[in-house]
């Protein structure tokens, strides 16, 4: 082949993807048939799907956050963010992967400082949706094997589990808004904590006490129940050892109890 | 889990979309088969998987890959293909189709079905795409032609003629899109009817039809292969020309924008059949077409 060919053809790759991800409308850059107006008609729908598609992902994975700051900012953050994180993975669905982390440092967004936490639990609720299927175990299994000995159980938790802390009212945020509930809200002040899972078909998300999420963290770091416990008690003395082993079994989210 | 491999030549179907899922596997419709986009089944477990392993085990399916990059001159994404291969191992579909179009360049996804320069070059390569794909997932991929807004100057193969020598050289089929034809022949000006006339009618396995919208920037009228309504009458004309040239193919009706009722949807797939029927009668071929 003519090297003039393969230049040309190399220009249209290179040239025609810089044109669709530029900020502002830069030409084509690649040499096409046609008049100048019928060739930027065509560049604005190529320019236009690339764009409303990524827009659609972000708005089907943070519908919470697009309801929160409404759809004009949300378009602007979204094309902001399309320019910041330019989309890397055919796998479209985890485009918004980086957009909690955007939102984080998003000086127009500062005045809603939960945002990126709410965007966190909408992150943590796709990750469920698609995570590995698994059996929980029955809440009688786990609370026989624990019988047997409290402190040496040790758990295997459904690979679809994330657990998610906020200085903010995040998860009241969030399942005010994730329920489309109208009407005034009133936050508790301070930080919440919840567990995301998908046991079965449904994803759950569970708010937890400090105590609780610090016994479920450790868990999960493969801690026995007994120092899980105890750290959780390190930082919240008060809290019931039964109420924390309690939520713990029925929450539906341990694939295994052992003995260790 | 039975997996059902076959897929009649008359048999109609739809792109399936999540609202009608429990719809879809109800049965009250007379569809034959249903497609699915591959990507948005890749997760490892989940709600979407759980509702394909059931559809499939009363209707044959049709996987629809759209992030390949199979007309890119990046190499395919290694990870992607294996994600795409073990979609095909775990639902053994009817139908495996994939794209002469390019997504990515330089390793950004652009995500969208963009036109490559259909050269000698190109031709190569995507034969070398093609070969990695059907190799991978030991089985014939059906490539789809696309829908263009645009024509490059470097262009010296013909649309057609470039899809019949990538299936000649590679064995693999062809998803004949009609609506994207009736789009790219407007937008870019070239003849519809001599597009459908020219493809080798042997190498298509399966047809696309679509509705699309006309849209003006500036003062420049542009058809946009948008996916959000019912199929326009020109291409259901263009169809009924390339079935009695070539006898009823599986037929399927994708609707991915402002997605309607299912019942709408159903129907949208029903006159296709009517039109598939009644181009097979017109020349006489319904009995050897049983």
């Amino acid at each position: 082949m003519h090297p003039d060919e393969r230049e040309a053809a190399a220009r249209v790759y290179a040239g025609f993807s810089r044109a669709l991800l530029s900020v502002s409308q830069v030409g084509v850059l690649a040499p096409v048939n046609g008049v100048d107006a019928k060739v930027e008609a065509g560049l604005a729908v190529y320019r236009n799907n690339v764009r409303s598609a990524y827009l659609r992902v972000l708005g089907e994975t943070f519908p919470v956050v697009a309801r929160l700051v409404g759809d004009g900012f949300f378009r602007y953050a979204a094309h902001e963010y399309f320019h910041a994180y330019p989309p890397h993975t055919p796998l479209v669905a985890r485009y918004g992967d980086n957009f909690p982390d955007f939102l984080e440092g998003f000086e127009p967004a500062s005045g809603l400082p939960y945002l990126a936490d709410v965007a966190r639990i909408e992150s943590a609720w796709l990750e469920a949706y698609h995570a590995p299927e698994a059996e929980a175990s029955s809440a009688e299994e786990i609370s026989g094997c624990i019988s047997q000995s409290p402190d040496k159980a040790k758990f295997v938790f459904h690979p679809s589990l994330r657990l998610l802390s906020s200085v903010h009212p995040a998860y009241t945020i969030w399942r005010h808004n994730h329920e489309k509930r109208d009407g005034t809200l009133n936050p508790p002040a301070g930080g919440e904590r919840v567990l995301i899972a998908r046991p079965e078909a449904e994803v759950i998300a569970l708010p937890l006490d400090v105590a609780e999420y610090l016994a479920l963290q450790a868990l999960v770091a493969g801690a026995r129940l007994g120092g899980a416990i105890e750290s959780a008690l390190d930082e919240r003395p008060s809290a019931s050892v039964a109420d924390i082993v309690n939520r713990i079994v029925t929450a539906g989210v341990i694939v295994s109890a052992t003995l260790s | 889990m039975t997996a059902i491999f076959k897929i009649a030549p008359q048999s109609v179907g739809v792109g399936l979309k999540a609202p009608h899922y429990r719809l879809a596997l109800e049965g009250a419709h007379n569809l034959d088969f249903f497609e699915v986009h591959a990507e948005n089944f890749m997760g490892a477990g989940g709600p979407p998987l759980r509702w394909l392993a059931a559809v499939q085990e009363q209707y044959p399916i049709s996987i629809h890959g759209v992030c390949l990059s199979v007309g890119g001159r990046d190499e395919l994404d290694a990870d992607h293909l294996d994600r795409f291969a073990t979609l095909v191992e775990r639902t053994a579909p009817a139908l495996v189709s994939e794209h002469l179009a390019w997504s990515a360049d330089g390793g950004v996804f652009l995500n969208d079905l963009l036109p490559p320069p259909l050269t000698k070059a190109t031709l190569l390569r995507t034969c070398t795409h093609v070969d990695q794909i059907q190799s991978r997932i030991g089985r014939k991929i059906l490539i789809e032609n696309p829908s263009s807004y645009l024509d490059w100057m470097c262009n010296d193969i013909s649309e057609p003629d470039f899809l019949n020598e990538l299936a000649a050289r590679t064995g693999c089929g062809l998803l004949l899109d009609i609506n994207n034809i009736f789009v790219s022949a407007s937008n870019i000006g070239f003849s519809a009817e001599d597009y459908v006339d020219a493809v080798n009618a042997g190498a298509v396995c399966e047809i696309h039809l679509a509705g699309h919208v006309i849209d003006t920037y500036g003062n420049v009228a542009i058809r946009v292969d948008n996916h959000g309504g019912r199929v326009c009458d020109e291409v259901g004309v263009l169809f009924e020309r390339f079935i009695r040239r070539a006898g009823p193919r599986p037929a399927l009706v994708e609707w991915d924008t402002d997605i309607p009722c299912f019942e709408t949807l159903a129907a949208e797939a029903e006159m296709a059949r009517d039109r598939m029927s009644g181009s097979i009668c017109k020349e006489g071929l319904c009995h050897a077409s049983r």
